[in-house]
């Protein structure tokens, strides 16, 4: 076992991997999860509890929901990043994610390349319920949103999924924007310094939602 | 032709079956109230099936649509059950959220429960609850937030309403919320799902 195990959602495998120094041992969990709070929550548990030979475990993980709410540290200690979800780890920061408003729809490769995305959805809305009614539910889905945002990350093959979101976001309507990812926050959670932005969970201990945003950006 | 059926077609997302079947069991004699219960029903099994990932976020909108069009034709006999509402429910989206496919949900089912229920949409302003309240004199506060980072929002809203010397119940509804966000933000009650929020209406309306 490394030093260092990192447990992450694959929403941020290639990304982490890419900044991978040595010595971390990795497990990457379904992005999928993220959907029951309850689910993901429990895969994340059985994750740690398999743990025990590491100095630290880090997670890579927003708040997600509340999906991390009630996790115990074993015997390991858990570094987890103060943020409320993956978007804020890719762009670098609460403020980054912030700065875009709350009328923003963010996607990555990453994201693309799991089960569950604005593409995939629009071509199986459509092919379900037909191109109006289909297109109409996409629309009514995202009736408050006003841009979706492509986040670049320097995955392989990224532009060319952000060419498929930017078709999609013509279609029902939506602005398209292209952003710079920033691995700031990635690289911290791997190499540390481990400050103020995260959080520390000690052997024994329990995540909660008041540790959590306790002298956080909130 | 019975209520399991219609909980049934509305878990399947049978547009034309549910808006078939309520009209039957309404020209048979079922009351309204029973048939939104039926319907409800439904839309739990639809919310168990997207947490089992069978279904996904385009079916929420599609279970929500079938909703609308089943509640446009029971509204009329509602209202003709109870001339007089049970009570008036002021309900949002909290500051900095814009996701309401859970609360326009619930909006409907209070509807069908026979409250008068004011919708103040998404991203509302703590100053706009204030004003609801004040102009209805609600005796319950309904705040929606998906957002973890929104739960400051719902902090200060709540402060806001007390602020004003305003106390009307507060619920809080929305998939992360528990005990501990309750206390943290003041709230009276939290709601995961539909059916606890009308719960909870039942308890302050005593209905």
């Amino acid at each position: 076992m490394g030093r260092y195990t990192v447990i992450a959602c694959k929403v941020l495998e290639e990304e982490l991997l890419s900044l991978a120094p040595g010595g971390h041992e990795w497990y990457f969990l379904d992005q999928g999860l993220h959907r029951s709070p309850d689910r993901l929550r429990q895969a994340l548990q059985e994750a740690i509890d398999s743990i025990r030979n590491s100095e630290r475990i880090l997670l890579g993980y927003g708040f997600c929901g509340g999906a991390l709410e009630g996790l115990r540290a074993r015997t390991v200690p858990l570094t987890i990043p103060r943020l409320d979800d993956c978007i804020s780890l890719l762009l670098g920061s609460v403020e980054a994610r912030k700065a875009w408003g709350p009328e923003t729809y963010f996607l990555s490769a990453g994201w693309l390349a799991g089960e569950e995305s604005l593409v995939r959805e629009y071509a199986r809305c459509v092919s379900r319920y037909g191109e109006e009614r289909g297109s109409l539910l996409i629309r009514q889905l995202f009736c408050h949103y006003q841009r979706v945002v492509f986040i670049k990350t320097g995955r392989q093959g990224e532009d060319l999924e952000g060419e498929k979101v930017r078709e999609v976001a013509e279609k029902i309507g939506l602005r398209f924007e292209v952003t710079d990812g920033h691995k700031g926050y990635l690289q911290k959670l791997l190499q540390g310094p481990w400050d103020n932005l995260f959080l520390h969970v000690p052997p024994g201990e329990v995540v909660t939602v008041e540790k959590y945003y306790t002298q956080a950006n909130y | 032709m019975s209520k399991e059926a219609l909980s049934k077609a509305m878990a399947e997302l049978e547009e034309e079956q549910v808006i078939a079947l309520v009209k039957e069991l309404l020209g048979s004699g079922v009351a309204p109230l029973e048939i939104v219960k039926a319907l409800q029903e439904g839309m739990v099994e639809v919310g168990n099936r997207f947490e089992r990932g069978d279904y996904f976020l385009s079916e929420l909108v599609m279970a929500g649509e079938i909703m609308k069009g089943a509640m446009d034709i029971l509204e009329p006999h509602l209202a003709g059950e109870s001339t007089e509402h049970k009570g008036t429910i002021v309900i949002g989206t909290v500051r900095g959220d814009i996701h309401d496919l859970g609360k326009n949900i619930v909006v409907m089912l209070l509807k069908g429960a026979g409250y008068k229920v004011v919708d103040l949409g998404v991203d509302v302003p703590k100053e706009k609850f204030v004003e609801a309240v004040k102009e209805t004199g609600a005796p319950l506060v309904g705040m929606s937030v998906l957002l973890t980072s929104c739960q400051g929002a719902l902090k200060e809203t709540i402060e806001a309403l007390r602020a004003e010397g305003l106390n009307p119940k507060v619920i809080i509804g929305g998939n992360y919320v528990n005990e501990t966000v309750k206390k943290h933000v003041g709230a009276d009650y939290f709601a995961t799902t539909a059916s606890d929020g009308l719960k909870a209406a039942a308890e302050v309306f005593g209905a």
